[in-house]
């Protein structure tokens, strides 16, 4: 049997995974009955756990626990989780891992073919290192999708014959993308992303756990690393609260003692003003590519849990003079559109009529050097053959001739980015042809780009007596083949946490959570749960567990109403 | 494909409206190997020709100009607005000097349609940038005089302001409108090409603080590609861009040195140490006499050498202590200490530049292979 097509949306806060069948996207629960995984690891006695059990421990074990992983991307650094260091792509991976583990229980057949959502403004590095993470979970990502357009198939999906002209305001964990769509006849057609890949809902929060801590006349410095990551925990808290109430009580217990303080919905908001302004500078550059008006515009569409927040409401309201529209819950939207992106790579028949043509993130060309005159040269200048935001599959020639007399090579030095000279930009690959000598001017050699929908970029060049050719795939891993299946067998011999006793496990971490939290009577009634708890467990009657489990999940839930509110 | 005709890619016979060719466009689209670049590419051009000359049902976007046209600025900007206009100006002074009864100007005067209540305070002299927000409320078009008097101000600080003053200026709400935020982009651009002209093409102006402000704002150096699509084929564009690289680019290290004194450092290396060897040589053969001046050379050269020999090796020891050692040793608190102790910090400071610099660290290298050639071989010939 051919495998259901599958989308998943790899999020720096949480995960989700969907299926695309009888013709229409749909989630898949884990084994908590969620559809959102949280991102988080964390190592409990040697073993390795992923969602939500390893969420709560975040607060209670710092140290063995690593979360916002996909914010370090393609970069190198290493996260320490117990005693482990590991990378962004093997963190990634556990939790790719999980995902396909959920699906495969909920399918009743392996996966393996997938779609993975990216934010739009990730570079060629960022997304190898997604492809990477697939890889080392066993999986074939037969295609990287942007994030807004992902949410845009989604929302398009609903209304086929619409048309309309819509905005994608995708404000993520860590990521904020931008993207304006034009929907005619069934075509989605992105007109133009951008974004900033280092801006999310994370930054809110951090924000808000800075000035709490300020307002407590304490420097934000002085705390240690792992009262930084309660604050911010605390702070996430009361980020969800402030959304729904203008003002929040919390009290902050500290090494130095405990402090009871008001955040209201004003603090908030003057914390996050830089934020807020960061958000502007990529919806303008949108509206400047994409060659429309803020006001031609017939819908916002609101993606990412970020943008639960109020402000960010108030900010899309105020900026584009109409309400935005979330009718696909906002945490869903991304998964939902990778599985029907899945769906349309593998032709399924339900989409015969709908097509979706992306554009290019990112400006792609060559390193350059222009004479200025008087036998000086600048080298090190970007030009661009294929600019950001032209419609994919895209193709460009151009002509480059040589710059001194009898010069016998030509260096071609592929770059992606937008600043002016090579030196900011990203290097993607180099290659080095010969040219016949002949004076300044004569020769040149011919260099076509090609960059097409699965973001695969190819570049030939051709001068009179050399021809040269760079391939450079996003599917082609970033990593060796050696390395990755180094990595691997490294990867194999991680214990993973039963997926059966998952529940169980989440409810431990839950309890100690709280507890944590608690105080006076309420925590030795925890402690009284906790004991409760384990002693059903070791008692090992799955039926007495379970009854247990509900019991002491509804008491969980009124406590932590409690606390936080 | 011909461009002349782009209908027939499309499907059409002939000039369409904007919804058929739209239609048309959909329909191939559906229809063609999407993959395929070049067919993909050729449908594109069709269809952007195509809707390029059809009517278009809504009103296209106002260009640049015409924004600006709309809104009328102080009358200084006005001028900048056509360069071909302005080339005959005086210095950038002139136009742009900032007189009292600038503002509000005649033609900044409301039209009646939305003439304010009468009752209403009178638009002040000369308004603070923190005013600006609330008298635009009642006085959109002074207001934004007023606001083009500050940015000025802002640019060239001989008028009185600050470049601080373009962020307070910029992060005012309404300065956050997306139409009037590019007019502000182009206005400010506008005044740098002024002032280019008038300073023989060099953007004196444009001074490290403002570019990184400019690039924080419009993103003029980091987002490169798109500031040269705005201001394709004009005067400054390239200039501006040079300017805002040595204030902005992570490449903004000093420009390479063209003369490189590398070529005579090998020269004197080999002179030195050849004169050195072919005199020691020459003693040995006893054709100079050791008593003569000759014998102090000998002496006292091959001591120098001696001292240039331990002094770099003391330097690459040093620089592996400082480097290899105690950097990754103190790690963050490295910086601590370098200011906490200048000598460290100096010490530091001269071992990274020498040795994280291939020009100087090939000079080291050359200046010992000769003092231990030399020294070889002057041992070899007294022996």
């Amino acid at each position: 049997m051919k495998q259901l097509p599958i989308g998943i949306d790899l999020g720096t806060t949480n995960s989700l995974i969907a299926v695309f069948e009888n013709g229409a996207p749909r989630l898949i629960s884990n084994a908590l009955g969620s559809a959102l995984t949280p991102s988080v690891v964390s190592d409990l006695d040697g073993r390795l756990i992923v969602g939500e059990a390893a969420r709560d421990r975040l607060a209670t074990h710092p140290r063995d626990t690593a979360a916002v992983f996909k914010r370090a991307m393609g970069a190198k650094t290493q996260f320490k989780i117990g005693t482990r260091q590991m990378g962004a792509e093997e963190l990634s991976a556990l939790v790719l891992r999980k995902l396909k583990a959920d699906a495969e229980a909920d399918l009743g057949q392996p996966v393996r073919d997938v779609v993975v959502s990216v934010p739009a403004y990730f570079n060629q590095g960022q997304r190898q290192a997604t492809m990477d993470a697939c890889r080392l979970a066993d999986l074939n990502a037969v295609r990287l999708i942007n994030e807004p357009t992902a949410a845009a198939l989604a929302y398009g999906l609903q209304d086929r014959d619409g048309e309309s002209r819509f905005l994608i305001f995708d404000l993520g964990g860590g990521t904020f993308d931008i993207t304006v769509l034009d929907h005619f006849e069934g075509v989605m057609e992105v007109k133009a992303s951008s974004g900033d890949a280092q801006l999310g809902g994370e930054d809110f929060t951090t924000a808000l756990a800075k000035t709490m801590i300020e307002t407590a006349g304490i420097e934000w410095s002085d705390l240690s690393r792992d009262e930084q990551i309660q604050a911010k925990h605390l702070a996430d808290g009361a980020k969800r609260r402030l959304g729904l109430s203008e003002t929040h009580d919390v009290t902050l217990r500290l090494k130095r003692g405990e402090t009871a303080l008001t955040l209201t919905r004003e603090m908030f908001e003057a914390a996050c003003a830089p934020q807020m302004r960061r958000l502007r500078r990529p919806i303008e550059r949108c509206f400047y590519d994409s060659d429309l008006a803020a006001s031609e515009m017939d819908r916002i569409i609101l993606v990412g849990g970020a943008t639960r927040m109020p402000m960010i409401r108030q900010f899309v309201t105020r900026q584009f003079g109409m309400f935005p529209n979330s009718s696909i819950d906002p945490d869903h939207a991304v998964a939902l559109g990778a599985a029907v992106q899945a769906a349309l790579v593998a032709q399924d028949a339900a989409l015969d009529d709908v097509v979706m043509t992306d554009v290019s993130p990112f400006s792609v060309g060559l390193s350059t050097a222009e004479a200025l005159g008087n036998g000086r040269f600048v080298d090190g200048l970007f030009t661009p053959l294929i600019e950001r935001n032209t419609p994919l599959p895209a193709s460009r020639e151009r002509y480059f001739s040589t710059m001194q007399d009898n010069q016998t090579g030509l260096r071609v030095e592929v770059y992606q980015g937008e600043a002016p000279k090579v030196a900011d930009n990203v290097l993607l690959g180099e290659f080095l042809l010969s040219v016949p000598r002949a004076p300044a001017g004569q020769e040149g050699m011919t260099v076509r780009l090609s960059y097409d929908g699965s973001g695969l970029i190819e570049v030939e060049a051709t001068t009179a007596n050399d021809k040269g050719g760079l391939v450079i795939k996003q599917n082609a891993p970033g990593l060796t083949e050696a390395e990755i299946a180094k990595r691997l067998k490294a990867m194999e011999k991680l214990k993973e946490h039963p997926r059966d006793a998952e529940e169980n496990t989440a409810l431990l971490a839950r309890i100690r959570r709280l507890y944590e939290m608690a105080s006076g009577d309420d925590r030795t009634m925890l402690s009284q749960i906790l004991v409760r708890f384990e002693a059903a467990l070791a008692d090992q009657d799955p039926q007495e567990i379970d009854r247990a489990r509900g019991e002491i999940s509804r008491q969980l839930d009124a406590i932590d109403d409690y606390y936080v509110s | 494909m011909s461009a002349s005709w782009p209908w027939r890619e499309l499907g059409l016979d002939g000039p369409a409206d904007d919804r058929a060719v739209r239609r048309a466009y959909a329909a191939r689209l559906k229809s063609i190997d999407r993959e395929n670049a070049d067919a993909f590419q050729a449908l594109r051009t069709a269809y952007d020709a195509a809707r390029a000359r059809s009517p278009k049902p809504m009103g296209k976007r106002p260009s640049m100009a015409e924004i600006l046209h709309d809104t009328p600025p102080a009358p200084a900007t006005y001028n900048d607005l056509m360069p071909a206009a302005t080339s005959k100006t005086p210095p950038d002074a002139t136009p742009l000097a900032p007189s009292p009864e600038a503002v509000p100007e005649p033609e900044s005067t409301p039209e009646p349609g939305n003439a304010p209540a009468p009752v209403k305070e009178p638009f002040p002299d000369t308004p603070t940038i923190a005013d600006l927000d609330q008298l635009n409320e009642t006085w959109p078009h002074e207001t934004k005089a007023a606001f083009m008097k500050h940015l000025r101000a802002s640019i060239f600080p001989r008028y009185g302001g600050q470049t601080k003053d373009l962020r307070s200026l910029l992060s005012l709400d309404m300065a956050q409108e997306f139409e009037f935020r590019r007019q502000i982009e182009w206005q400010i651009f506008n005044m740098l090409e002024q002032s280019l002209r008038n300073n023989g093409g060099d953007p004196v102006n444009l001074k490290p603080n403002l570019g990184r402000a400019l690039d924080y704002e419009f993103g003029w150096y980091s987002d490169g590609v798109g500031f040269q699509r705005r201001f394709r084929g004009r005067q400054a564009t390239q200039q501006i861009i040079e300017k805002m690289q040595s204030a902005v680019g992570q490449s903004a290290a000093p420009p390479k040195k063209l003369s490189s004194t590398k070529g005579l450092h090998y020269v004197a290396a080999f002179l030195v140490s050849w004169a050195l060897t072919a005199l020691s040589w020459g003693i040995k053969a006893g054709d100079y006499d050791l008593n003569d001046v000759a014998a102090l050379a000998l002496f006292v050269l091959p001591t120098m050498f001696a001292c240039w020999f331990f002094a770099a090796i003391i330097f690459i020891a040093t620089d592996f202590i400082f480097l290899r050692v105690l950097r990754p040793l103190f790690g963050k608190r490295w910086n601590d200490l370098r200011r906490r102790s200048p000598r460290i910090g100096r010490i530091d400071g001269i071992m990274f530049r020498a040795m994280h610099n291939s020009e100087s660290r090939e000079k080291i290298v050359i200046w010992m292979a000769a003092a231990i050639l030399c020294t070889a071989s002057i041992a070899i010939s007294l022996l």
